[in-house]
């Protein structure tokens, strides 16, 4: 029992101590290295300061002081402009010079020379609150900045909103204290008005600092991420994808045309400006809408890939954009999009750019048309989308011919409604994610309802490909929980190995330390009588077992007085039965040797009987004897008493 | 020389932006291949691109120096600008690591006058095919563009004629007018691109040699076969990107 006991303890002390000088090391010994050296390096720092300051502020002293003769001749010679120069030159060294002594008084303090170092931090703005900061609109969340920098608010009807407001808006807010250019902000102004004809944004206002106007919220999925789910594998593509491709593709250009019969094209045509969800693909970002018949110059805004070279042509010619038909702009970006939907990479060629999967000669027709040379495209968006409207009906686009296109026939096409915006609901904000933590100990997470705005439910090509990327990513969080798992094993294996070898090291360290030829003199004692008296103890073990020693030291400390008498024990040896043999007299037999020693007792070390590894003690006392038996402890034997 | 090479380095001397969008879509996407070939894996789209305008910033610095009738290639002194820009660049890292500025070196152009200049043939191949491409390119935008598609099903998809007119709506005797116009417009083109932009002898024979001179067939099969490696050696550097 004892012996477990110490090994548990053993075991308590190990884990404690590990953990212990783990804790110490990473909580105290750490940080304390740590902050020395950051106050070594602090103070080294002042004190160069300070040095640079003394010389610094010497070295202008000098200069002064050369500087006065100069002026005090200056001022000799009538120079006054010269002289005047110069003394305010020695103003400001005078001014260097006491800012300098300032600092050697001063920056003294440690946080003196992170302060120095400091540059000039523009002033933390005052957190505004949500309230009243668009006036009519209450904040309820907010989206990620696009590249013109302004911020992207989400917001719902207040008090002053206009009585035909949807339930929910964008607001998107230029503010110069953010740093938004004024560029930006006169560009975006400019097309507000012609957006708000088309609806697509409900009011703009303004105050000192900030310009700012309010849009429909359309939620969904961005093209671009909604074409990478798509794309997943290689290979061709399934026809009910195609089929969803060329749908928004021709939702696209039915709000293209609307677009130009408004009189303004859109400039920035591009995946990224695309949200898809289930009532089809929207067209946002009024960033660089310009009307068709603008007295400015053409500039080169808009996305590489997606924007015809022409217009870049153009624009470095110079021309003004009511010198150039925009709406083919829009029509080359629309081809570009089709391009990247059907084959889920970039244009990089223009019409020239290789198809490597199979859609259809024409899919392809009507993207090489529209990425066509500007006078070879298609002449409106119309007519391009007669084409994609035709494919959209087909029941596989693939078996289309270029030559069945309206635009091939010239048949007359009926021209379909753009898609009506979607009524966004209270769960299409983009939160926070909720974020539940399934393993604190390796740190693992599911995040929950990561994009409310995504819709549940798509088109069933876009479904599928979603589906099967979910289960995608959904077996590689297995595989690495999996690993994870191997990986806590084995460190835990690691672990529990290194502990049961401290704890067999503890244990072998307990053993020998209260290893002893008679393991114990407490238990020797409890098996031994107390007495009084000298007592001879004799060694007659037939093993040559020695447990002399212990049992004189036991005998001792049970009262006895251990004595070594030579006579006596040769007298009481010449009796005895030889070594190994049991009498059941003792006491009669070791009589004679006792008779001239009446008051002195013997104890006889040998083995019971049956058991020659055992140990026993034989209490002899005049006439009496008593036999006590001792716990077999000995593990080695050891060189007999002679 | 050619008269259009001349005229079109005088358009580039006149800070023509035309012509520099020009230079720049037919030598840009090679001189990124051969500056991320430099860079050996060192060097991100982003700096390579960079260092690519850096190139032709250069060029336009020094394009007044430029003499054509030295019969240097203008490619090889592109080459040079743009291994000097990223030299350049290369000594600026070094620089920064060791935490001191270094102002940029000089454009050393005496070399331009000496004749044997050291010409990569690699880099010329894909020099000469970004010519051929051009071409393409500018056949595809200004003649037909039917007729281009024809020619692009027939001789770049490899389709048969039967095929193509069934996919079009005409007849195959159609289909073969309209090819012959296209190939026509193509040879035009490629004449004239190769004359604007070849400067010694040699590149002007360039395109007899890869059979580009030949009859019908054999000038379909060789431009066929430069424009799949053109657009796959685009399309692999763009999948760097």
């Amino acid at each position: 029992m004892w012996k477990i006991f110490i090994i548990l303890l053993v075991v308590v002390a190990t884990v404690i101590a590990a953990t212990s000088i783990g804790v110490l090391f990473r909580h105290l010994l750490m940080p304390t290295v740590r902050a020395v050296f950051k106050a070594i390096a602090l103070l080294g720092q002042v004190v160069l300061e300070l040095i640079r300051d003394l010389f610094a502020a010497t070295w202008h002293i000098i200069v002064s002081i050369l500087v006065l003769p100069a002026i005090i001749g200056a001022l000799l010679f009538g120079r006054w402009e010269s002289a005047s120069r110069m003394a305010r030159g020695l103003g400001s060294r005078f001014r260097r010079v006491g800012r300098r002594i300032g600092g050697l008084v001063t920056r003294t303090a440690p946080a003196a020379g992170m302060v120095r170092r400091t540059p000039n931090q523009p002033q933390k703005r005052k957190s505004r609150r949500s309230e009243g900061r668009f006036p009519g609109w209450k904040l309820v969340g907010s989206l990620q900045a696009g590249g013109s920098g302004a911020e992207l608010h989400i917001a719902e009807p207040d008090i002053g909103a206009p009585p035909d407001a949807p339930p929910r808006v964008v607001i998107k807010c230029f503010d110069v204290a953010d740093g938004s250019p004024l560029g930006h902000m006169i560009r975006e102004s400019r097309a507000l008005d012609g957006a708000k004809k088309l609806g697509l944004v409900i009011e703009h206002d303004h105050d000192e600092s900030r310009f700012w106007y309010v849009m429909p919220f359309i939620p969904g999925v961005h093209l671009a991420d909604a074409v990478k789910s798509i794309h997943t594998t290689s290979g061709p593509l399934d026809t009910t994808l195609i089929s969803n491709a060329v749908v928004w593709a021709r939702d696209l250009l039915s709000i293209l045309h609307e677009y130009h019969n408004a009189g303004f094209w859109h400039k920035d045509v591009k995946p990224e400006n695309i949200i898809i969800n289930d009532t089809g693909a929207h067209l946002v970002d009024l960033g660089l809408v310009t009307p068709l018949q603008s007295a400015m110059t053409l500039t080169t805004h808009g996305t590489e890939y997606f924007r015809d070279p022409e217009l870049v042509r153009q624009a470095l010619r110079g021309a003004k954009v009511s010198e150039v038909d925009g709406a083919r702009f829009d029509i080359y970006s629309a081809g570009a999009v089709l391009y990247y939907m059907v084959e889920g990479t970039f244009p990089a060629h223009g019409n020239l750019s290789r198809f490597d999967r199979e859609h259809g000669d024409a899919v392809r027709w009507v993207v090489r048309r529209a990425m066509a040379d500007y006078h070879q495209r298609y002449a409106n968006a119309a007519e391009m989308l007669a084409d994609v409207a035709h494919l959209a009906s087909a029941t596989d686009p693939r078996a289309v011919r270029p030559a069945d296109l309206p635009s091939f026939t010239g048949e007359p096409s009926e021209i379909p409604a753009p898609p009506a915006p979607p009524v966004a609901s209270v769960g299409d904000v983009r939160r926070r994610p909720n974020i539940e933590v399934t393993d604190w100990w390796s740190g693992a997470y599911l995040v929950r309802d990561a994009v409310p705005g995504v819709p549940q439910r798509l088109p069933d090509g876009f479904s599928n490909a979603r589906r099967k990327k979910s289960e995608a990513r959904q077996r590689r969080y297995e595989e690495r929980q999996r690993r994870r798992a191997v990986r806590r094993t084995a460190v835990g294996g690691v672990f529990a190995f290194i502990v049961g070898l401290l704890v067999l090291v503890g244990t072998y360290g307990v053993l020998v330390s209260t290893r002893s030829p008679v393991n114990s003199q407490q238990h020797i004692a409890a098996n031994l009588p107390s007495g009084t008296g000298a007592i001879v103890v004799l060694n007659d073990h037939p093993h040559g077992i020695d447990a002399s020693e212990a049992v004189i030291q036991a005998l001792a400390t049970g009262g006895w007085v251990p004595r070594e008498d030579a006579q006596l024990e040769a007298s009481i040896r010449r009796v005895m039965p030889m070594a190994g043999t049991q009498s059941p007299d003792l006491a009669t037999l070791l009589a004679p040797a006792f008779a001239t020693n009446p008051n002195i007792s013997a104890a006889i070390i040998q083995s019971p009987d049956g058991d020659p590894d055992g140990i026993e003690v034989v209490m002899v006392r005049g006439d009496q004897s008593s036999t006590h038996r001792l716990p077999p402890l000995l593990t080695k034997p050891v060189q007999s008493a002679p | 020389m050619h008269q259009l090479t001349t005229t079109f380095v005088r358009r580039l001397r006149d800070r023509d932006e035309a012509a520099w969008f020009e230079l720049w879509q037919v030598f840009g996407p090679v001189l990124r291949g051969q500056l991320m070939k430099w860079g050996n894996g060192r060097l991100g789209m982003e700096t390579v691109r960079d260092l690519s305008q850096e190139t032709l910033a250069a060029l336009s610095k020094s394009i007044e120096r430029f003499d054509p009738t030295r019969g240097v290639r203008f490619s090889t002194w592109l080459l040079a600008i743009a291994k000097h820009a990223l030299s350049d660049e290369m000594d600026r890292r070094m620089a920064l690591k060791r935490g001191a500025g270094r102002r940029p070196t000089h454009l050393e152009e005496d070399w331009m006058g000496g004749i044997g200049a050291a010409v990569d043939t690699q880099y010329e191949q894909r020099i000469f095919e970004a010519k051929v491409a051009a071409a393409i390119r500018r056949a595809g935008s200004s003649g037909d563009f039917v007729s281009f598609e024809v020619y692009r099903m027939r001789v770049f998809d490899g389709r048969s004629g039967k095929d193509v007119a069934d996919q079009i709506g005409v007849s195959q005797p159609t289909i073969s007018r309209r090819l012959q116009d296209a190939r026509s417009h193509l040879r035009t083109q490629l004449s004239e691109i190769v004359a604007t932009w070849s400067f010694t002898p040699e590149e002007m024979a360039e395109a007899e040699l890869a059979g580009l001179s030949a009859d019908d067939s054999l000038f379909d099969e060789a431009l066929g076969e430069i424009w799949h490696r053109a657009a796959s050696q685009d399309d692999s550097a763009e999948a760097e990107h």
